[in-house]
């Protein structure tokens, strides 16, 4: 492994990176396979873990149209990565946290490079069961990109060092940004992005979420050219390009 | 059945020996709640800028105060709408969105959250603001306060099932998000639109955090009248999601301080 990758280097697989054969887990509200934008393709996995360990099958179904939304995100940044479906967000507010650790272990034990939460926990209580996967997903060189659009309160799993966080930039210009001082050290363009949606349907939409699924894309790319960057290193270098102003700033 | 309400409601104040004489210095409102399938009855003033000052509920005919300021204590409800000092507003709540209720009105001493919430969306220029609690079951959205001429024709009477809709879907995220265009979603829930007889044409929600739970949300919506020849309003931009984020993470600091 070329341990002295450049921020140069980084940012051009960045822009010329496809995505391919980067595994996504997208921990989500379930993605739906039938969506005409989805159309050619297939999910790698689709699951629903239950709080008692078991998992069962997802049907294609996405129960709100966010999670079609962040896999039609990741798609268009990089069309070639294996996209699989984790439906841990549902009407059960109580049993979330058990479902999405059910599922990261999941993937974790299935070979994700990459998991997309697109979702945050504020209750303190509960950092003690993120933490455990997510430091296992650390040990396991998975990497963990989350959306938290209140830097300033914390939020699992953004709020962990080892995680990429992400909030949602002002403008689309520019590309990604370095927040220094911050848990979620990054900002991405997510204003106005129109994406897929449940029922064959489309949506104008803008926040965190969107871009947690854009860094996810962005970072397939750069997976895609140099497979084995680990999770700090990632960061490292996401943070000299996004400093340096060196990549692109393409937006979906 | 708001007729049964009401007497039940007269027969209590009857009852009740308690209460104090009424003070009329501000508008008043109140809430039926029907709780385990008792009737409880809860009502509360507004303060001079339409905001909640103090509830006091009654259960089981035991008379159960919160003072939830330094408003004077409300002893009667006017359930008169035609006089100029009462409205009523009947609703269903559950005892959990009550308490968070509770929570949000305990800051009348120090800060409205109202006074906030208002500066944010005017700001953004935003028709009107709502803030939405939990129930009890964390099943249903129940909107508690809204800031416009719309809010009393759906406060407490809409109902928003948790497994659909974009307030739904920022409890469960617990992320805020911004959707521009909405009315052109055919998906869109037209509902509570036609009901108002208006149409959404950008919405911003944002998750209510406090105490350490997701109570709820805060949303905002830019209208334009059901008449297609009606201009559209701009589009909420990341900047206003942002603004209106920031007012709601006051008001969470507001109550956790209160």
């Amino acid at each position: 492994m070329n341990e002295w990758i450049s921020p140069e280097q980084a940012a051009d697989a960045m822009e010329r990176g496809d995505g391919r054969s980067v595994r996504i887990a997208v921990l989500d509200s379930g993605i739906e396979s039938s969506h005409p934008n989805f159309s050619g393709r297939r999910l790698y996995d689709d699951l629903v873990p239950e709080a008692n360990g078991n998992i069962g099958a997802g049907k294609g179904e996405d129960l709100y149209g966010h999670g079609t939304a962040i896999a039609g995100i990741i798609w268009k940044l990089a069309p070639k990565a294996e996209i699989g479906s984790f439906r841990v967000l549902g009407s059960s507010l109580s049993a979330r946290t058990a479902h999405v650790s059910v599922a990261a272990r999941r993937c974790i034990s299935l070979g994700y490079k990459i998991l997309n939460c697109s979702f945050g926990c504020g209750i303190s209580g509960h950092l003690p069961l993120y933490k455990e996967w997510v430091d296992n997903a650390l040990l396991s060189g998975i990497h963990v990109v989350a959306a938290s659009g209140s830097p300033e309160v914390s939020e699992w799993p953004a709020h962990l060092s080892s995680v990429l966080g992400v909030d949602c930039a002002l403008s689309n210009e520019g590309g990604l940004r370095y927040l220094p001082g911050r848990m979620v050290e990054f900002a991405a363009p997510a204003a106005e992005v129109r994406v897929p949606w449940k029922h064959g349907g489309h949506r104008v939409m803008t926040g965190s979420s969107f871009a947690a699924a854009w860094l996810s894309g962005m970072l397939a790319r750069l997976l895609s050219v140099y497979p084995e960057i680990d999770p700090f290193l990632a960061k490292s270098l996401l943070r000299r390009v996004a400093r340096e102003g060196k990549h692109s700033s393409k937006t979906v | 059945l708001l007729l049964l309400y009401r007497y039940f409601w007269i027969v209590f104040l009857l009852l009740d020996s308690t209460h104090e004489r009424p003070k009329l210095a501000g508008r008043f409102d109140a809430i039926f709640s029907v709780i385990s399938g008792r009737y409880q009855v809860l009502y509360g003033q507004f303060d001079r800028t339409g905001d909640f000052g103090l509830l006091l509920s009654f259960k089981n005919g035991k008379s159960i105060r919160k003072d939830l300021g330094d408003s004077a204590w409300i002893t009667c409800i006017d359930f008169d709408k035609n006089s100029p000092a009462g409205r009523s507003k009947p609703c269903k709540l559950t005892q959990s969105v009550i308490a968070a209720l509770l929570d949000l009105h305990h800051l009348q001493c120090t800060q409205s959250i109202a006074g906030v919430l208002r500066n944010a969306f005017a700001v953004v220029g935003a028709d009107e603001g709502t803030i939405w609690l939990l129930d009890e079951k964390q099943e249903a959205l129940v909107p508690v306060w809204s800031s416009g001429p719309y809010g009393e024709r759906f406060v407490g009477i809409h109902r928003q099932p948790l497994t659909a809709g974009l307030m739904s879907l920022i409890c469960i995220t617990e992320q805020a998000l911004c959707e521009n265009a909405v009315y052109q979603n055919a998906q869109q829930d037209p509902t509570l639109d036609r009901r108002l007889g208006v149409l959404t044409c950008a919405m911003i929600a944002v998750p209510l955090r406090f105490r350490d739970a997701i109570h709820g949300g805060v949303s905002c919506v830019r209208l334009k009248p059901v008449d297609a020849a009606a201009p559209e309003p701009p589009p909420f931009s990341a900047t206003d999601l942002a603004v209106v984020t920031d007012a709601v993470r006051e008001v969470e600091r507001l109550v956790e301080a209160a």
